[in-house]
Order: structure tokens, then C-alpha cells, then sequence
């Protein structure tokens, strides 16, 4: 650090190397531990396998799959499910986000629906979904689309509150109409929030993914992971949370991808 | 030919469960005409922001007339430009499309938006800036985006709301200089809000000062510095001119009088 820098009180200055650096050695040494459990026999491998095992497993999941389906597909059938929700849930919750945001009656009128379903876990309706809507792909997109609806939702609703009444004021003083107003300031204005809660949803969305695919699931990374549960294949269940980890984290990075090429001006 | 008329205008703010009710206008009376640059002063409270969203239409009296060329006012139009003191700005447009935004709602074509555009980031010496992000310029470029859209829209009349404080002295006396120019140049009557007694004498070819609870319409004086300053009479020389200086400390004596209370100015 430059000695003419003025200290934060804080200290918030980390240099990005160093927090890599200390990222890896922890990563690191939760593997070195993981690998010493196993091979010195400190837990039994069908309650830990060991990373070896579980690379191979990986592979052999890739190759020839596991419950009648390779890695791919399960991926697939996963990715479908949580895209279909996503694209439902975006199509829905930004219009009514909006529309919540603009408008006291629809606010007064979608409030307490929204604010009551919003806490409760998914769980605890999935019965009631399944007693509506079969056993069949429709309940278990609807499971994930309603995970997500809630924070797209909110989130557009606050970001339109957040939109500044100059810069609304300003574009009525230029002639706008209402529909113009909408399109022109307060999408743009409230992309920032939307993208937010666009990335909060699809978070929720996989996290609801198990849930959604414990009930008549023939393929997903979810249904996989329990049905090796059933034969004890541990090494199938942890090499399905990597999977799932891992396609959690690449859904961030596209998400921070977006945001940082459609609203650089965030925050500014 | 462009005439204010406040006829009788009073504004008053309900009661609500924190506050007690507001006259913010008590039966105002005000003739603004042609090209008059009107520059409107008081402390806080004195109902001066709120005159002009009653000419911008953002409000509506509570009693008495507003009318622009006896046109009665409702709602903000376009032959009324606004120029804001912050955020008015879209930062997810570029310097030139913040300031074509009246024309595309307008429906203006491309190359005929584009030549106006051009025109006036011309007119507010930010011709290379046409591509800039907003939020990359400075405090005193982005007011001169935010008059360049308010001039592009080609209004009647341009209310300004303290478009000014934000800035530091410099940049502050620059614009205050750019302002007449333009003033000048495109012969619009402007209202022009600010806090700053020295901008508001320097600015204005007439001045209404005003005195809060409830708020009112002090006194109005006739003023030539401006036209001085446009004629070649320095800034500087004219802001140390005893008439000046002692319209400064009249005026200041109304607004923030020695002695009594010491609010904000």
C-alpha cells in the first residue's frame, strides 16, 4: 500500500492477491482433510469416500450416468426445469413488480398474497402443489417459478420506488406519456434492483430444485442425488453436490456478468 | 411573447400526523413577461421551490390562477422546460441521447434529432461530449447536459431549480456566465431559483425576494447587472459595484435580518 493513501478505519483494504491467496490455501486444506480422513481411516467410506473415489465416480457418471441417465442429462433436465421457472418467473414478477411499484392498488392488492406465500419453504406447499397440479413436470416448474416470483417481484417493486422522482418529473416535463415514462425511465431505473432480484431467484430457484424433483423425478441433479441416497452410493450424492455447487456458482457469475455489462452506471 | 400570471395563489399543505399545516403560498400575485429573467430568493420555507413546480405543473394551487399566455396550467408540458439542481439525469443514456430524450418522445426523426442534439451540447460547450457516459462528468457538465435537454425540447419558458448549488464557486460563476449567454441568445423568459444572493443579483433582471410563514412575495426589484455584464461589463467589477453591494445587504437584511432568528438563509 502506498504510504500517502489515507487508512480506512475499517481496514477494508485487502489486496484482492492476498484474499485469492488465503481462498486457495483454505480450499486446500479442506481437501487435505477430506483426503487424511479417508486414507487413514477415520471415517468409514461409505459415510465419507474418499476425493479419489469420487473424481472416478464423477467420471463414471459422465460415462455411463447413474438411475438411467448420465451426468448430462440429469444436468439437463435440471437446467430445463430452473430455466423454464426463471423465464416464466422474469415474464410475470417485473411486469406486476412495476406495477406494484407505480400503482397503490395493485400494491395494496398483491401485498399481503406476496408477503404471506414469500417466507414459507417450499416444502411445506409442495404437497399442496402436488394435490393441484399431479406429480408430473408442470408441479415441479411451478414449485421453482414460485420460489422465484417473490424476490423478482420485490425486487422490481423496490427498484421502481428507488427510481428518483426528478428523473420522473423531468422526462413528464419533456413531453412523455405515461407508457413512455415507463419504458424510457422507470425499466431503466429499476434494471439495477430487477437484476438483483433476478440473481437472489434463480438462487432460491436451485435451492428449490431437490425439493422440487423428490416427488416422480425420472432425471435431475436433485432426483440423482437422493436416489443414490436410497442405495447408500455416497460418492454419487457428493459428486452430485459439486455438481450442483458448481452450476449454483456459474449461474452468479453469468448473473454478475449481466449486471456489470447492462447497468455499469450502478451505484454511480 | 411568453407571460407568467399568478393570480391570487395560495398553497396550502394539509395537516398531516407529524406536521402541522403549511402555507406555503398566501394569495400570491406575480406578472412575469417576455424576456424577463426572473430570480426568486428567501430561506427555506419561503414557498420558492414551491412557485415553480406550480409553473412546472408538478402542483396544483389550493386556490387562485396559474396561467402561462392565459393558458391555465395543469400538469407538466412541454413548453415548460425544467432544469433540475441533481438526479434529474439518466445515466443509462449517453450525453447525447439525455439530451435528445424530449425530441424521441416527441417522435423526432434521427438525423433531424441529431442536428438539434448537436446544436445544443454546441450551445453548452460540450461538443466532443456527445458520447460521454453522464456519470463520468463532472457536477458543472452534467447541469450543462441538463440545459442543453431542457433548451433541445425548445420550451416557452425555463424554470430553474437552484441548478447551480451543488457546484463549487468556480464552476458556479462559469455556468452563472453560460446561463446569460444562452439566456441571451434563445430570448426565453426564465425563472431561476437559487439560494446564493449574489447569483440571484448577477442573474436576474428582476429579483422577488421572499419571506416564509406563510409564504409570501416580499418585494421585486428591477435589475440591469445582467444586461451590464452582456454589454462587456466584467463579472467581477460588477459584483463589486456599490449598487451591488448595497442591494446585496438590503436584500440580505429581508432574508436573514440581524438579530432575529438565525435559520438557514
Amino acid at each position: 500500500m502506498a504510504s500517502h493513501e489515507v487508512k480506512d478505519p475499517l481496514n477494508r483494504r485487502y489486496s484482492q492477491r492476498t484474499t485469492l491467496i488465503i481462498s486457495a490455501v483454505t480450499t486446500l486444506a479442506m481437501l487435505l482433510i477430506w483426503w487424511a480422513a479417508t486414507a487413514l481411516g477415520w471415517v468409514k467410506p461409505l459415510f465419507l469416500p474418499s476425493p479419489q473415489t469420487v473424481v472416478q465416480r464423477l467420471g463414471d457418471l459422465i460415462d455411463t450416468g447413474f438411475a438411467d441417465a448420465t451426468l448430462w442429462q440429469h444436468t439437463l433436465a435440471s437446467l430445463f426445469r430452473v430455466f423454464s421457472a426463471f423465464l416464466l418467473a422474469v415474464l410475470t414478477a417485473v411486469p406486476i413488480g412495476i406495477l406494484m411499484g407505480i400503482h397503490d392498488f395493485a400494491k395494496g392488492l398483491l401485498d399481503p398474497v406476496i408477503e404471506f406465500y414469500r417466507p414459507l419453504p417450499p416444502l411445506a406447499y409442495l404437497p399442496l402443489i402436488i394435490i393441484w397440479l399431479g406429480i408430473g413436470e408442470v408441479a415441479k416448474v411451478v414449485l421453482i417459478y414460485l420460489a422465484m416470483f417473490a424476490p423478482i417481484c420485490l425486487s422490481t417493486r423496490a427498484g421502481v420506488r428507488a427510481v428518483a422522482r426528478e428523473k420522473v418529473l423531468a422526462a413528464a416535463t419533456l413531453g412523455a406519456s405515461r407508457l413512455q415514462i415507463i419504458r424510457h425511465i422507470v425499466l431503466p431505473g429499476a434494471l439495477p434492483e430487477i437484476l438483483t432480484g433476478m440473481r437472489v431467484g434463480i438462487g432460491f430457484g436451485w435451492t428449490t430444485l431437490v425439493a422440487a424433483e423428490m416427488v416422480a423425478a425420472t432425471a435431475g441433479l436433485g432426483f440423482m442425488v437422493l436416489n443414490a441416497k436410497d442405495f447408500l452410493a455416497t460418492d454419487v450424492v457428493i459428486a452430485g453436490i459439486f455438481v450442483i455447487g458448481i452450476v449454483a456458482y456459474g449461474f452468479d457469475l453469468i448473473m454478475r456478468g449481466l449486471e456489470h455489462w447492462l447497468v455499469p452506471w450502478k451505484g454511480r | 411573447m411568453s407571460r407568467i400570471e399568478l393570480d391570487k395563489v395560495s398553497v396550502v399543505f394539509p395537516a398531516s400526523r407529524h406536521t402541522e399545516a403549511v402555507t406555503a403560498l398566501d394569495k400570491v400575485d406575480l406578472l412575469l413577461e417576455a424576456e424577463t429573467f426572473a430570480t426568486v430568493i428567501g430561506r427555506s420555507g419561503c414557498g420558492k421551490t414551491t412557485l415553480l413546480n406550480l409553473l412546472a405543473g408538478f402542483l396544483a394551487p389550493t386556490a387562485g390562477k396559474v396561467a402561462l399566455d392565459s393558458q391555465p396550467i395543469h400538469g407538466p408540458g412541454v413548453e415548460r422546460g425544467v432544469v433540475f439542481q441533481k438526479n434529474a439525469l439518466m445515466p443509462w443514456l449517453n450525453v447525447a441521447d439525455n439530451v435528445a430524450l424530449g425530441l424521441t418522445f416527441a417522435g423526432m426523426p434521427k438525423q433531424q434529432r441529431q442536428d438539434r442534439v448537436g446544436t445544443c451540447l454546441d450551445w453548452v460547450g460540450l461538443s466532443g461530449f456527445a458520447n460521454h457516459r453522464v456519470y463520468e462528468l463532472s457536477g458543472g457538465m452534467q447541469q450543462r447536459v441538463g440545459i442543453a435537454r431542457a433548451l433541445a425540447a425548445d420550451p416557452k419558458i425555463l424554470l430553474m431549480d437552484e441548478p447551480l448549488g451543488a457546484l463549487d464557486a468556480l464552476t458556479r460563476e462559469s455556468l452563472q456566465e453560460l446561463i446569460l449567454e444562452l439566456w441571451q441568445k434563445a430570448g426565453k423568459l426564465v425563472l431561476f431559483i437559487t439560494h446564493s444572493i449574489e447569483e440571484a443579483l448577477f442573474l436576474g433582471t428582476r429579483l422577488i425576494v421572499m419571506t416564509p410563514r406563510p409564504g409570501k412575495i416580499h418585494k421585486t426589484y428591477d435589475l440591469s447587472f445582467s444586461k451590464r455584464f452582456l454589454a462587456g461589463e466584467s463579472a467581477r467589477s460588477l459584483k463589486a459595484d456599490p449598487d451591488f453591494i448595497a442591494l446585496r445587504e438590503e436584500v440580505l437584511e429581508v432574508i436573514h435580518p440581524r438579530g432575529g432568528d438565525h435559520g438557514e438563509p
